[in-house]
């Protein structure tokens, strides 16, 4: 914590003396991504579930539509930028969001199976680009993407009781971390000390290379194997010898995708700026 | 949040019910002051293991006990009592649903399908079955 009250008055120092020639300086941020993810292997489950279940649902699962992890970030940065009508602008920064999803089907009896997705995003971005007049900002971006993803499978029953526990087989609680590294565009619009900005990113492709499974955690012993949620339902629950072989579990990199964010700026290194 | 559950709780209240079609509940087992639930660190340095020690009487006033590893996850969601209903690699594990988890007060539930309680981890269809058990126990600070 010390470390960051001296990293603080070390940068508004820097913003003081170099007003003439470079504005420095610490921002705040708040911004919405718009996210998608890659359904081919939850909607594998859903149909598939769907499928081997077909004559005892009132209501079967719908489909994801890739768009159910949008949700707000806020943060924190530093930005730098030269002075001039076309300048160099560069900021680092992270941000903070969580979101939450649920996704249900019914049975004939009334009771219910939920799919609730909770997680966490942690991401760190770097930009650098140029700036016309001050006013109007275009930067190269890319960074670090954490994200922890809990997915509990509830039985909801007719009274509202909502369990966790073991007595199905699907039911309890699964995680998994994705992490990605992503590049994109960010392009702003500068009012004073406010910035509102728009930026577009997309993972790079298979790096970090190695993926994980959204893996149940009950710690090996409440359930027979397999303990990977499913993307093909009807051989998880007929064959888990093949379901294993042919490695139908989810993966976690489908959690993640390209995602187009728009948001606000506060920057302390910028109030005195025209 | 897990570190809310630790310490020594009085069951206030211990009840087994079934759940119907309907939506409707039967209380076959009411019990208030039930016995106590004591959750301890089990290693310094394991984050999500706890031991407990389980001391509860049932309606007809016999007392029986559990006691061993627990197992909670990050946010508290579940505790799980390892190898409580029996000795086995798989199935044995008593699984709670953590409903309520304040300082002072805990409501923990357990379940079960239409025909056993608890272990039948290989069940697989939910709309077969006509009715469910559920076993809900409070806890408040001792």
């Amino acid at each position: 914590m010390r470390q960051f009250w001296i990293l603080t008055l070390l940068l508004a120092s820097l913003q003081a003396r170099g007003q003439d020639d470079f504005g420095a300086g610490l921002y705040l941020n708040a911004d919405y991504s718009f996210s998608e993810f890659d359904v081919a292997d939850m909607n594998g489950f859903v149909n598939t579930f769907n499928a081997f279940w077909e004559g005892d649902l009132s209501k079967p699962y719908e489909t994801f539509t890739g768009t159910e992890f949008s949700h707000p970030s806020f943060g924190a940065g530093f930005r730098f930028f030269t002075e001039g009508p076309v300048g160099f602008s560069a900021s680092t920064g992270f941000l903070w969001g969580r979101g939450r999803y649920a996704h249900q089907a019914t049975w004939k009896n009334g009771v219910v199976n939920e799919l609730y997705f909770r997680m966490r995003d942690v991401q760190w971005n770097m930009t650098s680009g140029l700036h016309v007049g001050g006013r109007f900002f275009l930067e190269f971006t890319t960074g670090g993407h954490f994200r922890k993803l809990y997915m509990e499978h509830a039985t909801i029953y007719q009274d509202g009781s909502r369990s966790l526990s073991s007595e199905y087989k699907l039911n309890g609680l699964y995680s998994s971390l994705v992490s990605s590294f992503e590049w994109g565009w960010q392009a702003g619009v500068r009012f004073g000390p406010l910035m509102c900005f728009a930026r577009a990113v997309k993972p790079m492709a298979n790096f970090p290379p190695a993926k994980g499974l959204v893996t149940h955690q009950d710690y090996d012993a409440s359930h027979y194997p397999p303990n990977d949620f499913p993307s093909d339902y009807g051989l998880y629950a007929t064959d888990p010898v093949a379901f294993a072989e042919q490695d139908k579990g989810v993966k976690s990199d489908t959690f993640e995708g390209p995602r187009f964010t728009v948001g606000i700026e506060y920057n302390f290194g910028m109030r005195n700026k025209n | 949040m897990a570190k809310r559950m630790m310490g020594e709780w009085k069951i206030e209240r211990s009840e087994r019910l079934r759940i119907y079609e309907d939506g409707s509940t039967w209380h076959f087992e009411d019990i208030e002051n039930a016995g106590t639930l004591t959750v301890t660190e089990a290693v310094p340095e394991a984050t999500f293991i706890r031991s407990y020690s389980f001391q509860s009487v049932n309606f007809e006033g016999d007392a029986f006990s559990l006691g061993g590893d627990m197992w909670i996850d990050e946010d508290a969601t579940r505790a799980i009592w390892k190898y409580a209903l029996c000795e086995g690699l798989f199935e044995c594990d008593l699984v709670w649903t953590i409903e309520e988890n304040k300082r002072n007060k805990q409501v923990w539930s357990a379940y079960g399908n239409q025909d056993a309680f608890f272990w039948t981890g290989d069940s697989w269809n939910a709309g077969d079955d006509a009715s469910h058990l559920k076993w809900r126990i409070t806890l408040v600070r001792e």
